[in-house]
């Protein structure tokens, strides 16, 4: 099987300026290429303002990249017309993060699923048996179509929305942080949906996570991704066992429960009990890697020049 | 385990929320103690009740919509409940300080970070202005804020969302309070930052010697931080144990399908354990145990009566009847 | 440095709303159906009298000449000369302009006086006998015309007890009426604007911090939450201050006070057309130059809005 989706050198530049005024011609995604095998699941990893969700939207030509090219099955997106770009689209869907923005309060929870198929002109009796295969599917029972979205809990609510995503009987679907508003039981619930109709329709994930623990549970190719960049990409045991990039070790480092770190920094501090030490040793990068305050390289800088421009 | 005597002591707390004349159950009834130079984790899921009981201790409840139906909270032996508004207020901030989830909401945009910590200085400790600005620039010291005091003149928004934690953080331990409430502290920043806000609240307590209350719906962050760790479900504390035993062995099926829930690489290709249905309704009041509907061990008995939070060995609690058993989930 | 550049940014707005401000009142005398010479002329006036009028006027020569000629007048803040009494416009409007500016300034002053500890009262004790006497004022603040309070007032406080002056304006105290009658509507709608942007802010997370942090609720509510409130409020005093300088045209007349609000009123009965077209656009030029004070003023004391 070959790759269903392929990125070659993509990068996006935000026009017009930031919410500090300054920005101008920012890059949220720097020449990024990967592919993503047919059945694969491909998890993006990285922290807010990372570039991730960016980044999903010009693979999906949401919003095209500034350049680099976009292959869905071979085809390039950037050379299609926007009528065959639109029959294109329905081959690949997006599931985001908030199920309450995501579905119209005042449409039935049958109505939001049939917008698409009306479009493709499909009739009322197969649309309805459809809808009510796919509800089930997820996990609705198809009585409940009547309903509207706040009569429903928010992990019935992400399953509606991956129900409707899966209408057009899309091949390729974009995870972003699809379960990050959930609470861990019902997470638990969505995730294995997730997997399941992975299965059984044979689809190709996208996965984007800010959560290391689950993108490496869920897929089998991680993808790192720092400033717009990937910084590292392997196969998810090799990611985990055999961290090459620094930035990924911090991030494997930070993930909490793990192996003590803090117990090992805090007795070092409590022995000196100094501010200058309290205040240094907390950016310990990674184990046993402590960086002094200056040169920490991650986000959280002391300095305020970043701050007050 | 611990000897001493507890800081705070909740008894039997049940609060109940009333809204468009329904009444709600937010606590049914918790009993909890925090102890000095302990972090006490209290982790379950949104509506649980975790943030009632912070807003509890603090006396700060939303009026007139929650009542507190019993119980007791003692501060050092002192009953909390029975005191006026403005003794309360001589505890809050001084002995009992609170950091809350979101940083950028919960610092007034319109003051300086030094103004937010000298007015809680002079109110409480008495001192004086230039005493206040001494103070102030030591916390900001202390949380990692630099030493020049150059984050003084700052106004939260020109600071970083992980800058702004380590303010408030400064601004709630600037009184040297004996007892710390951290609600979520880290659930809105990124991991790498959660790391460092995590070890600073630890190295802050191991200064101080303070009790903390560390709330959040992660385990794995209680696990990171807490010494001790309850577990809280539809307003009813359902187990309590020291991290390390918790974690080893659970004596309540709603902690272990818990853990069998977060996903981790060692599990990939295995089904994650779920948590059939949905969390008991607020509005509702069982006769018997709050997580039997979802329970896959629930008998009759359990659908018939409360189980009660009793002690097991190594200062293990568990609210259910089958507590001693050996399950398999 | 951001400041500046804000400000600079701004300033270049109020220039731009000028320009359009004075096209629009050039084109409207201008344009529409009616030729300034007949009108002022009147129905004897021989066409010779007339061809006088317009070369007087300066409508004889094309509108585009006219035009620039206009942008450039305003520029120079030269608006010709009277056609009645033959001074030039600007000192006649300079001198009257002090009083209306003063009893506009005394109108704000007693509206936010009025406006703010009410307002900000009636949202900290909700649905208190101050809430209802804040909800009763702004409804009759609102409902009651000023020309009418003025009149009331002067019935009750010059005439039948007699302690303010009836008309003039020779001493302070014959200000104070009014002032008084200008204020109270404008109070009317500060109050409501106080009363909803406090409860806002009472609402907001940091409230709650503060009370963790053990502070008296007085604390919290005057300093914390007061200063986050009256931020929207300044920016609402300066448009309300605009307002003011159009309603002290009115209330100059029930009080015959020799303010600009007479000066206009006698150009318009006397069809001085160079003094309407002057007094308009001074007008508008005092009320975007306040806005822009207002701006100023906002972005002083809001820190966020620098970043913005």
């Amino acid at each position: 099987m070959g790759p269903l989706i392929q990125c070659r050198n993509i990068v996006k530049i935000h026009r017009g300026r930031g919410i500090d005024g300054a920005k101008r011609g920012f890059k949220a995604v720097d020449d990024v290429s990967f592919s993503i095998e047919k059945n694969g699941n491909f998890g993006l990893v990285g922290e807010s303002g990372c570039g991730k969700t960016t980044l999903a939207r010009a693979i999906l030509y949401l919003d095209p990249p500034t350049s680099g090219k976009v292959l869905f099955d071979g085809v390039d997106l950037g050379s299609l017309r926007s009528r065959h770009l639109r029959a294109f689209r329905r081959r690949m869907q997006i599931v985001f993060q908030d199920p309450h923005s995501s579905l119209d309060p005042r449409m039935t929870i049958y109505d939001s699923l049939s917008e698409g198929l009306v479009n493709i002109g499909m009739d009322r009796a197969a649309r309805t048996k459809k809808i009510n295969r796919l509800l089930d599917l997820v996990g609705i029972s198809g009585a409940m179509g009547s309903r509207f979205p706040h009569e429903f809990s928010t992990g019935q609510r992400q399953r509606i929305v991956i129900a409707r995503a899966l209408t057009m009987d899309p091949e390729f679907l974009v995870l972003d942080e699809p379960v990050s508003n959930l609470d861990v039981s019902i997470q638990a619930q969505v995730i294995n949906l997730l997997l399941d109709i992975k299965e059984e329709l044979s689809l190709t994930y996208l996965f984007i996570s800010h959560d290391i623990n689950l993108v490496a549970y869920m897929c089998d190719t991680v993808a790192v991704m720092y400033k717009g960049k990937i910084v590292e990409q392997e196969p998810t045991e090799e990611l985990f066992a055999n961290p090459r990039n620094e930035y990924t070790q911090t991030l494997l480092a930070s993930i909490p429960g793990g192996a003590g770190r803090i117990s090992g920094a805090s007795t070092n501090i409590a022995k000196d009990g100094t501010m200058g030490n309290t205040a240094s040793a907390v950016r310990e990068l990674s184990k046993g890697h402590v960086v002094s305050n200056t040169t920490g390289r991650t986000g959280d800088k002391p300095d305020l020049t970043g701050g007050t421009r | 385990m611990n000897t001493t005597e507890p800081i705070i002591t909740i008894e039997n707390l049940r609060v109940e929320f009333t809204q468009e004349r329904q009444k709600a159950f937010a606590l049914r009834g918790i009993d909890i103690a925090f102890y000095k130079d302990e972090i006490h984790g209290l982790v379950g899921e949104s509506g649980s009740g975790k943030t009632v009981t912070a807003m509890s201790i603090m006396g700060l409840l939303p009026k007139p919509a929650a009542t507190i139906l019993s119980g007791s909270i003692r501060y050092e032996g002192k009953e909390l409940l029975s005191l006026s508004e403005d003794a309360l207020r001589t505890y809050r901030g001084s002995k009992i300080a609170m950091v809350f989830q979101e940083p950028a909401k919960y610092l007034n945009p319109a003051f300086t970070v030094g103004e937010q910590i000298r007015e809680m200085v002079m109110l409480h400790k008495g001192l004086n202005k230039h005493q206040a600005e001494m103070r102030a620039r030591e916390l900001l010291g202390l949380v990692g804020l630099g030493k020049d005091g150059r984050a003084l003149g700052a106004y939260p928004h020109e600071l970083s969302s992980g800058m702004k934690q380590r303010a408030m953080i400064a601004i709630a331990i600037s009184c040297d309070p004996d007892f710390l409430i951290a609600d979520e502290p880290t659930t809105s920043l990124d991991v790498t930052l959660q790391l460092q806000i995590l070890k600073l609240l630890k190295i802050l307590k191991k200064m101080k010697r303070m009790g903390m209350l560390f709330i959040s719906h992660d385990l794995s962050v209680i696990r990171e931080i807490a010494d001790r760790v309850s577990v809280i479900y539809a307003g009813k504390i359902v187990e309590s144990a020291s991290v390390a035993r918790l974690f080893e062995h659970q004596m309540h099926p709603y902690t272990r399908l818990l853990l069998l829930s977060i996903p981790d690489a060692r599990h990939r290709g295995k089904k994650l354990a779920t948590i059939a249905g949905q969390v008991l309704d607020a509005t509702n009041d069982p006769q018997g145990c709050v997580f039997a509907p979802r329970c896959p061990l629930a008998k009759e008995l359990c659908y018939r009566e409360s189980p009660k939070l009793i002690a097991h060995e190594q200062g293990h609690t568990s609210a259910c009847h089958f507590a001693e058993e050996a399950w398999d989930l | 440095m951001n400041f500046i550049k804000y400000a600079a940014k701004r300033f270049l707005r109020l220039i731009l709303t000028i320009f359009i401000i004075s096209t629009i009142i050039f084109f409207v005398i201008r344009v529409i159906p009616g030729d300034p010479a007949l009108v002022i002329g009147g129905v004897d006036a021989s066409p010779s009298d007339i061809q006088a009028i317009r070369a007087k006027l300066g409508t004889d020569r094309p509108l585009s000449v006219q035009y620039v000629e206009f942008l450039w007048s305003i520029l120079r803040l030269d608006f010709g000369r009277s056609m009645i009494s033959d001074e030039p416009v600007i000192s006649l409007i300079l001198q009257r302009f002090p009083l209306t500016f003063t009893l506009a300034v005394l109108g704000l002053l007693i509206g936010i006086l009025i406006a703010i500890p009410l307002g900000v009262l009636s949202a900290v004790k909700r649905w208190s006998g101050w809430d209802y006497l804040g909800l009763v004022f702004s409804q009759l603040g609102m409902a009651i015309p000023s020309f009418w309070l003025g009149i009331l007032l002067l019935l009750l406080l010059a005439i039948k007890f007699p302690i303010f002056p009836l008309f003039g304006a020779d001493s302070p105290a014959g200000l104070v009426l009014p002032a008084l009658s200008l204020g109270v509507g404008r109070a009317a709608i500060l109050l409501r604007h106080t009363r909803a942007s406090m409860i806002e802010e009472l609402s907001k997370e940091y409230v709650v911090a503060a009370r963790a942090k053990g502070l008296p609720e007085s604390v919290i509510r005057y300093k914390h939450a007061l200063k986050n409130a009256l931020l929207p409020i300044i920016t609402i005093a300066g448009i309300e201050f605009g307002y003011m300088l159009g309603g002290a045209i009115i209330i100059e007349q029930v009080f015959s006070l020799p303010g600009l609000g007479r000066l206009f009123l006698y150009a318009i009965y006397q069809r001085d057309f160079p003094l309407i077209q002057g007094g308009v656009v001074f007008i508008a030029l005092i009320f975007s130059l306040v806005n822009f004070v207002a701006d100023m003023l906002y972005s002083i004391v809001n820190p966020k809005i620098r970043l913005e």
